[in-house]
């Protein structure tokens, strides 16, 4: 009986690394960029620019930690503005590097590899974008460790209950976690740096980086199980961080934030970001500084079918918002997705609407997701979308509560504009940095994905994965 | 050919047991509906609800299979196949409800809604017209969708053209975004609108992971069953165990994570409209039923599942898969029947009398779609691919 398993997949034909490569040439490659040749022009332009938001960041924070809060646009009733709503922005666009080298390595996918350390990395700088806007947030920032329950002589303990507090241990867990997976995948690598180092500096720095990885076997062995025991670990943390942020919303009773579909709504929301702020980052690095044999097309289209999936689930989440407002008979809730659609914001929440409803159907046909350039252009849209989608949120559930009299709008000031400016040009200079000085693609990831398809190529048939 | 009555000699048998039960079980509920009981209908309701979410969950099942080609869902593709054959049956089953609307529904009950502001404003959606119309077109999707992915895959299997699981794979992407929506309207007419002002925005999300979860539990328990009898043996490897574990495990936490998420936000909010849901649900014996979910539903199967052991051997999975079962029939007692402000005993015996009903004919024609056709499919053209590119 002519009965084969979808299992007989075949490995050396799945479009994940193109042209002919050898050990050598892969390392050669993607070693090359740190320590050799210097970067493309680009680089510089980019340099430029986001050193320019790095200096806009500074000056937004001097100011506000001189004159406090109320540079802000934040009035009452709307007492979480711009600031909250960045920070879980920027938290959401954090999730991707998790999901990808985490989920991913667990489901055996093979496209992590080649886009992972990417990912994490950016990961890694979006979380720190989010977490300076918190602490901007407090006032007096100067007793930021009095969010610690910590024993002090005050009889001071944070609010147990509140997912305020939540959201520091998840934040900061979810961070230590990130730089640690981040690093114990670097090891290897900075290992080859060192090996390959033909100066004395980047030798020297690299070699204590790799904390003296020989590449034995024994060193494999425990690379590889703590690898996949932190990979274990970073899962339900991809999911914890953001059903809490959720939670920060949800367990008020503001109509517009106390909807039981938040969480998961909002973990998708996350993913669908991140994967888009992937995609805007890897698109130009890959053309740039050549990647596109190991960044192909195949990736690209991957990341743009889990955008799909999760931007259906964003949108099923607006649609059951404004269903159950109608459907649940509540005045207040009713009125809340009247104003939405209706009031001083619409524009904004159909702005949402195109940007995360719409514009993510084009992803249905192949031909927009493997189209670059297009891509490109819809993650852009997306990253608004999703900046947007918590705007929504934020600032219509709060500006027209339940007491007509105490109504206000929102408008946020330069300051505000340029602390979140600032933090882009924070994230674009780690970026610039991170690309120039580490490897972009894990060189032994990539060494060992070649031996298996080199191994798969001997054996004449398709290796079974 | 092996066909089912090989791998499962005590089918036949089997099928005309689960008749008898069937009609015994729908005449004594039919007997007490026209004895003018109260509990007839919503035990029926009951009943019904079991065997829709697992109905729909071998749909749900089956276009995940489609659309992804794991290799976990190879050996079970007919199991979820013949499963969605049964929709046609259970639009059928549907209809008396469409009789005992008044019996059910608050909202179908004029005099109910004349002193309901709240059943006023939703009376747009909520009344009878409307809901039967809502009830077709539900059903027409699904059946629909169930009917053109099953002639594709038997097309292939005759044909052997590859391009068929390519359409099948198309059709299921739409097909489920779509059919989440679709379930999640459906379960909001037949199940929470019960409650006169509750609701929930990710009631929709849970029952479709509920069916999902019950699906492949049911269809977990049957391949481990056959697990050494050909066609299957060959299949039934541990690493396929172990995938099948693992979607298990991922189901059970995600339900967990929903109805947790659920339940904390409802509870934070305290609010009179959505808290009285909780509220009725720790009335007498449900709140027995609550704890119960939590420790058996989720954290036994959890631990259980997380355990390499236990995915390793056909018998205990196996026997995870079945503990699974039984309590997804638990919680859909606890989410059904708390709404209908029993008193006194909350669980009725005409309650099993409607499970076992409609179960047994459930089983009945269940078991006549397994016979008609092949235990696997035959995917031949993927071997002829593999063999072409090598």
């Amino acid at each position: 009986m002519a009965i084969t398993t979808p299992q007989e997949e075949i490995l050396t034909d799945d479009g994940l690394l193109e042209g002919e490569h050898t050990y050598d040439s892969v390392t050669e490659k993607i070693g090359s960029i740190v320590l050799t040749e210097p970067p493309p022009r680009q680089w510089f332009i980019v340099f430029g620019f986001a050193f320019f938001g790095l200096m806009l960041l500074m000056t937004s924070v001097a100011y506000l930690l001189a004159v406090g809060v109320g540079i802000w646009g934040l009035n009452i009733p709307v007492g979480w503005g711009l600031a909250i709503l960045n920070f879980v922005w920027w938290i959401g666009i954090g999730h991707a590097g998790t999901f990808i080298s985490a989920m991913l390595l667990l489901m055996r996918q093979p496209w992590r590899t080649s886009i992972n350390r990417l990912a994490e990395t950016m990961t890694l700088f979006a979380v720190m974008c989010a977490g300076m806007f918190p602490m901007l947030h407090l006032g007096r920032w100067w007793v930021f460790y009095w969010l610690f329950p910590y024993p002090n002589a005050m009889g001071l303990w944070p609010q147990f209950r509140s997912p305020l507090v939540w959201d520091v241990f998840a934040v900061s867990t979810y961070f230590t976690v990130s730089v640690i997976f981040w690093y114990v995948g670097l090891i290897p690598d900075l290992a080859t740096l060192r090996d390959k180092a033909k100066k004395r500096l980047p030798r020297v720095l690299a070699g204590i980086a790799a904390l003296g990885w020989r590449g034995s076997a024994a060193h494999w062995h425990r690379y590889e199980s703590a690898y996949l025991l932190l990979g274990g670990i970073s899962i339900p943390l991809v999911v914890s961080v953001h059903s809490i942020v959720s939670l920060d919303f949800a367990v008020s009773i503001v109509p517009g934030w106390h909807t039981t579909i938040f969480p998961p709504y909002f973990v998708a929301g996350a993913i669908y970001s991140g994967f888009a702020m992937v995609l805007t980052l890897v698109i130009p690095i890959r053309a740039w500084f050549g990647f596109k044999d190991m960044i192909t097309i195949r990736h690209i289209d991957w990341m743009a079918k889990i955008m799909l999936v999760t931007g259906l689930i964003v949108f099923y989440g607006y649609m059951m918002e404004a269903f159950y407002g109608w459907y649940s008979g509540n005045i207040y809730e009713w009125y809340m997705i009247r104003n939405r659609t209706m009031g001083p914001y619409a524009t904004l929440y159909w702005a949402l609407i195109f940007c995360n409803g719409l514009v993510p159907q084009f992803l249905w046909y192949k031909g927009f997701r493997t189209n670059i350039a297009i891509l490109f252009v819809i993650s852009l849209i997306v990253n608004v979308g999703m900046w947007l989608e918590r705007f929504v949120i934020v600032i219509t559930s709060l500006h027209r509560d339940y007491v007509p009299s105490s109504w206000d709008m929102y408008t946020p000031t330069i300051w505000d504009i340029g602390l979140y400016v600032g933090t882009i040009g924070f994230f674009v200079f780690g970026m610039v940095m991170f690309v120039r000085f580490i490897p972009i693609i894990p060189m032994s990831e990539m060494r060992h994905f070649l031996h298996q398809r080199l191994h798969a190529r001997k054996e004449g048939t398709g290796s079974k994965r | 050919m092996n066909t089912i009555n090989n791998v499962l000699p005590g089918l036949a048998k089997l099928r005309t047991m689960a008749l008898i039960v069937g009609v015994a079980g729908l005449a004594l509920l039919a007997a007490g509906y026209f004895r003018g009981d109260p509990y007839a209908p919503q035990s029926y309701l009951v009943g019904y609800y079991s065997w829709l979410v697992l109905t729909l969950g071998c749909l749900c099942m089956a276009m995940l299979h489609h659309l992804v080609r794991a290799r976990w869902g190879f050996p079970i593709i007919r199991f979820f196949e013949a499963g969605t054959k049964l929709l046609p049956l259970m639009a059928l089953l549907f209809v008396p409800i469409l009789f005992m609307l008044p019996q059910l529904y608050d909202w179908a009950r004029p005099e109910v809604v004349a002193q309901s502001e709240v059943l006023q404003r939703k009376a747009p959606f909520l009344n009878v017209p409307f809901f039967t119309v809502r009830a077709a077109v539900f059903f027409a999707f699904w059946i629909g969708l169930a009917h053109v992915l099953y002639k594709w895959s038997r097309e292939e299997d005759r044909t052997g053209d590859p391009s068929l699981a390519n359409k099948r794979a198309n059709l299921s992407a739409p097909g489920t975004a779509l059919f989440v929506l679709v379930c999640s309207f459906a379960v909001t007419d037949w199940v929470m609108s019960l409650e006169e002002h509750w609701y929930s925005t990710i009631f929709g999300l849970m029952f479709v992971i509920g069916q999902a979860l019950t699906a492949l539990a049911l269809a977990t328990a049957f391949l481990t069953s056959v697990a050494d009898r050909e066609p299957f043996s060959e299949f039934v490897t541990e690493r396929l165990l172990r995938d099948l574990g693992n979607l298990l495990l991922t189901l059970v936490i995600l339900w967990a994570y929903m109805s947790f998420a659920q339940y904390l936000i409802i509870w934070s909010g305290n609010l009179r409209e959505e808290i009285t849901y909780f509220v009725d649900r720790r009335e007498g014996a449900w709140q027995l039923f609550g704890i119960a979910l939590v420790f058996l539903h989720f954290m036994l199967p959890f631990f259980l599942l997380l355990s390499s052991h236990i995915k390793r051997s056909p018998k205990l999975l196996r026997a995870v898969a079945i503990w699974i079962l039984v309590f997804r029939v638990a919680d859909m007692l606890w989410t059904v029947i708390p709404s209908f402000h029993r008193t006194g005993v909350q669980l009725h015996w005409m309650d099993a009398a409607a499970f076992l009903g409609i179960g047994g004919l459930w089983v009945w024609v269940f078991a006549r779609q397994l016979q008609r056709s092949p235990l696997l499919p035959r995917y031949g053209s993927r071997r002829a691919e593999v063999a072409e590119r090598a």
